[in-house]
């Protein structure tokens, strides 16, 4: 194994809890990595263990070809690390915030001042920067974070669910950062449950229950998708639900807004069923056409059939 | 070790405390409103002991005698009994703390020259009252034989009493000093607050996957509450000087020197304590239970502590305050300076550093 | 609804258990301060020395200094060769008085009429034991002239038989092992109450506590319940430990020293919960229960009695349950007061617990969830 992270094997068990269940990766230099999964699926421990903040029960990994457990210290220097539950010194303000963590890597001199200042900029902070951190919005506080764990300016950046609970426009600038620090050549680790992000990964690997279960390019794993997705469009949304559920062929049925999403084994024969049973149990129906998979579905589509 | 990251710290915890009031308060003034508290309470000597009397022998000298008793106001005639039932269960309701019962024969004895016998019965249920009570009454007592008799028959034997560092035996002076080491338990619950709040809201995480190491950031968390820590002793000094007019006969320096190794020490030992500790109302508690009660009674501040008993001498090596007591009380009225008080000096850099080198070793950066 | 409080009760007490480390503190801690305190001062000034220099060397020099040695107030003697000697002994905290007998000592007592001067050092750096010393020196002194000296032919006019009642040989222990089973308890039922609702309310699981059908007062009475239970054990504990591990009799009645025990408990239930809906944080609640014990342990008669307080303390000491607890305990404990002898001060206890109570009661209703 030469990649940048490679794990074999990674374990972690809590007391009785399995949390993570022998994982492996093997992430080349310059890659953006996303671990997706739904909350508990072990994301932030496998995240903790790559990172150096947790020993694994079982398993190694290696980053930038150190041991992540018995050459964690050395380890530090090259790589950022943003904790899910990142939180900043609410009583100092963005400039101190990132000053004490420049302090802390070591970054001194002429090139702390100007670090300081780039990333500040780059983080879209600079008019903010004395400020409190404590009364930033949320996806301010993220941008600092992500400014404070790549002030060293390490080759390696471990990201836990850096977007959580902030809004639709912040994520989008936050991952526009992250996709300057891409073009930079930093590799990437980031995990999320939004699928939508993951998108945006050059990799994605999917998580469930303490294990990776899919692994590939966003394109590959949408391609995973067993038989095809209807949209249906209708106003009766309860009665198309559970109409639908009812009918022979019929993966899954999800309600996205003022839509159905159905996964059939055969999209051309299956539509003209549907339809004639939700006529029948009197909903009307806009609409009803072949839609492409997001990874969402997909990811949803692969977990209901384990 | 880098001085650089050390520093970082020490800027860090600086900041957090000068930015949040309570913090702020809690290490510069709370200890010297604490001590105002205290110390009024021990300066005050209006003794008035409540007195319960069963005079049989209601003759004017018996009256005289009880009238001798509670001139000055040092007692109180709170019941007049009639028997010893009845002041013993006076006693019990906690009306009266000494009882006195004077014989029927009380004046003829004394009169044929043959002395009286008067029974003083006090509660032993609170003995340290009970002890300063029968004290004050046997001189009161003392006192009015003398007066009795003619002046060439005074005792054999005059106990000429001189207590050193404190002429008039003031409680102020004894109390004051004293009672610093108690109130200076503050900044160890302000730094027990500190490291715990920072594992709490999950900036300690962050912290660790840093190039930290254990003793730049003990030590840097462990200098800015030393810091406070010797600001606010130093305003309990002033105040103990100026408002309480207790003389500080030690060299300042010293005194200052050896705070900060209470600091030191007290601190150390809740630093390393709180390192086991995840939460902030946890640390509270701990650092409430290991201190609080102990420092009032097991360091020497109230009760004489027993260093020849194994459990007394455990706690008088362990516990900072114990060393600090006889440090605040040599320093301010025995003129001491710390080569005259090495002893506890010492005392106290162990207490510190060996709690303060655990803490590095056991520091774990794994979450 | 009786249900869902002791369903509370137990979601608290199960809380409280999980922690193991804080549970340790608050069942082994209080025990082994117990312990210390009463071995480490039981002595009381016993375990004090005292230093004699005898320069007159004569019979009743050395008589003197026996009887001062067999006093049983101090239990070790150093004998000091100079004034140098004694100003070092004392300088350095070793002795705590200094007796000095002069070296015409006995001539000057043999002499009809005239009286002995006998100097007496005290360390007055702790007035409280120096006090102490003080009077246990003059009275093994006065003990002593009464032996020694009857051919000086002076009766003494007045006789003093003193007794100490309820505690005949002065057991310091008695008292403040006593004292300490309220103490100990108090610190622990204000902590425990004062962080209970300010923690939930912190971690924000008050509120989703506000969303299900658990009324306040339920909600009131579990928390309650559960310090109650807490605070109750300890108390049985402590006085198990009282009883039978330092062997200190029990006079009163122990279905009483219970009964207020529980109200004395319901009061600083109050008072914790009182705190615990006033404060924003754990931190401010912690604090704030801090400052209070200090003062309420100041103010509670132990270490100064009530009595010798100016008035404008006494009068705050009668709003501290501790005051007034502190004062019932020793009674019931170690007088065997009925409760008709208590009145003045189970009807206080009782009235400041439905202040706090009712106080908390209001306060909470009025609170934001």
């Amino acid at each position: 194994m030469t990649g940048q992270i490679t794990a074999t094997q990674l374990s972690k068990t809590f007391r009785k809890n399995q949390a993570v269940r022998g994982v492996s990766f093997d992430i080349a230099p310059g890659e953006i990595y996303g671990l997706i999964g739904p909350d508990g699926a072990g994301k932030t421990t496998t995240i903790r263990m790559l990172a150096g903040v947790m020993d694994p029960t079982r398993g190694t990994a290696r980053v930038n070809g150190l041991d992540t457990t018995r050459q964690a210290e050395q380890l530090r220097a090259h790589v950022g690390y943003m904790a899910q539950k990142f939180s900043l010194y609410g009583d100092l303000s963005v400039r101190e915030n990132i000053e004490f963590y420049a302090d802390i890597f070591g970054v001194r001199g002429k090139a702390r001042a100007e670090r300081i200042a780039r990333l500040l900029k780059f983080a879209r902070l600079d008019q903010f920067q004395d400020r409190d951190a404590g009364v930033l919005s949320g996806g301010m506080k993220k941008k600092l974070g992500l400014a404070c764990a790549f002030i060293h300016r390490p080759r390696v950046l471990f990201l836990d669910e850096p977007t959580n609970g902030v809004d639709p426009i912040s994520r989008r600038e936050f991952w526009d950062i992250l996709s300057d620090l891409h073009i930079e050549g930093v590799t990437i680790f980031i995990s999320t449950a939004y699928l939508d992000e993951a998108e945006r990964c050059s990799r994605v690997g999917l998580m469930y229950r303490g294990e990776i279960i899919r692994e590939g390019t966003p394109i590959a794993l949408r391609q995973l998708v067993q038989g095809d997705l209807l949209a249906i469009i209708t106003p009766d949304l309860q009665i198309a639900e559970n109409v639908a559920q009812k009918l022979p062929g019929i993966f899954e049925v999800q309600v996205y807004g003022d839509r159905l999403h159905v996964f059939v084994d055969a999209g051309a024969t299956r539509a003209r069923e549907i339809e004639i049973a939700l006529v029948a149990a009197g909903a009307t129906i806009k609409q009803i056409r072949p839609a492409a998979p997001h990874l969402q579905e997909a990811f949803i589509s692969l977990i209901s059939h384990l | 070790m880098s001085l650089h990251r050390l520093w970082a710290i020490i800027r860090k915890e600086f900041r957090h405390i000068q930015r949040d009031k309570r913090t702020l308060f809690l290490v510069t003034l709370s200890p010297a409103i604490m001590l105002i508290a205290f110390a009024y309470l021990f300066a005050f000597e209006v003794q008035s002991v409540r007195l319960g009397v069963w005079d049989a022998d209601q003759s004017a000298l018996s009256r005289q005698f009880i009238a001798s008793l509670i001139a000055d106001g040092k007692f109180s005639l709170a019941e007049n009994g009639n028997g010893y039932e009845s002041l013993r269960g006076a006693m019990m309701r906690g009306d009266i703390h000494l009882g006195v019962i004077i014989p029927p024969d009380f004046e003829a004895q004394i009169l044929a020259g043959d002395g009286a016998s008067v029974q003083l019965i006090a509660d032993g249920s609170d003995t340290i009252a009970a002890a300063g009570g029968v004290t004050r009454f046997r001189q009161r007592t003392a006192e009015f034989a003398r007066r009795l008799t003619s002046t060439s028959s005074a005792p054999p034997i005059i106990v000429q009493a001189q207590a050193w560092y404190n002429r008039d035996l003031d409680s102020t002076f004894a109390m004051v000093p004293g009672l610093v080491p108690i109130v200076m338990i503050m900044p160890s619950l302000a730094i027990a607050l500190a490291i715990t709040r920072e594992r709490e809201l999950g900036s300690f995480e962050t912290l660790i996957a840093t190039p930290i190491h254990a003793f730049e950031y003990l030590l840097g968390k462990l200098i800015p509450y030393i810091a406070y820590g010797v600001v606010s002793a130093s305003i309990a000094y002033a105040l103990a000087i100026i408002w309480f007019r207790v003389p500080l006969r030690g060299p300042v320096p010293d005194l200052l020197a050896m705070t900060v190794l209470y600091l030191f020490a007290s601190l150390g030992v809740t630093l390393f304590i709180c390192g086991f500790i995840a939460s902030q109302g946890t640390a509270m508690r701990v650092v409430m239970l290991l201190f609080f009660i102990p420092s009032f009674f097991l360091s020497g501040v109230t009760l004489p502590v027993d260093t020849k008993s194994g459990p007394g001498q455990f706690i008088s090596f362990l516990l900072p305050a114990s060393h600090f007591v006889q440090i605040t009380r040599g320093a301010f009225l025995k003129a001491m300076g710390i080569d005259q008080l090495a002893a506890q000096s010492l005392n106290l850099f162990l207490i510190g550093v060996i709690p303060f080198a655990l803490g590095i070793l056991t520091f774990r950066k794994r979450v | 609804m009786h249900k869902t409080i002791l369903n509370l009760a137990w979601k608290e007490t199960l809380q409280l258990l999980r922690d193991r480390l804080l549970l340790a503190f608050m069942v082994i801690i209080p025990v082994v301060q117990l312990g210390l305190i009463a071995e480490a001062t039981g002595a009381g000034i016993r375990n004090i020395k005292l230093a004699v220099w005898d320069q007159d060397k004569s019979a009743f020099s050395r008589d003197l200094v026996t009887a001062l040695k067999n006093s049983g107030d101090f239990n070790l003697m150093y004998y000091a060769q100079s004034y140098d000697e004694i100003r070092a002994l004392v300088n350095d905290g070793k002795v705590g008085a200094a007796v000095i007998i002069p070296p015409d000592f006995s001539r000057e007592l043999a002499r009809t009429g005239a009286s002995a001067t006998l100097p007496v050092i005290i360390d007055g750096t702790n007035s409280i034991v120096a006090s102490s010393l003080l009077g246990a020196v003059e009275s093994a002194i006065a003990d002593l002239t009464r032996q020694f000296v009857p051919a000086n032919a002076i009766i003494t006019p007045i006789d003093l038989k003193i007794e100490f009642a309820f505690n005949a040989t002065l057991n310091i222990r008695w008292s403040t092992i006593v004292t300490q089973l309220g103490f100990i308890t108090y610190q622990l039922v204000l902590v425990v109450a004062a962080v209970g609702f300010v923690r939930e309310r912190e971690l924000g699981t008050l509120e989703q506590l506000a969303v299900t059908p658990i009324s306040r007062l339920e909600l009131l009475l579990g928390k309650g319940l559960m310090a109650l239970g807490i605070g109750m054990l300890n108390y049985t504990l402590l006085y198990l430990a009282i009883r039978y591990g330092f062997e200190i009799p029990m006079r009163g009645n122990l279905a009483l020293l219970m009964a207020l025990g529980v109200l004395f408990t319901i009061a600083e239930i109050g008072v914790g919960t009182l705190l615990s809906i006033v404060t924003h944080s754990q931190q401010q609640a912690i604090l704030m229960v801090f400052m209070l014990a200090m003062l309420e342990v100041t103010f509670s008669g132990y270490l100064v009695p009530t009595e010798n307080m100016p008035w404008f303390m006494q009068t705050i000491a009668n709003f501290s349950p501790l005051q007034h607890f502190s004062a019932i305990l020793r009674a019931v404990y170690i007088k065997g007061s009925s409760l008709e002898m208590l009145w003045h001060h189970v009807i206080p206890l009782a009235a400041l617990t439905g202040i706090t109570v009712g106080a908390g009661w209001y306060l909470f209703n009025r609170a934001e969830w």
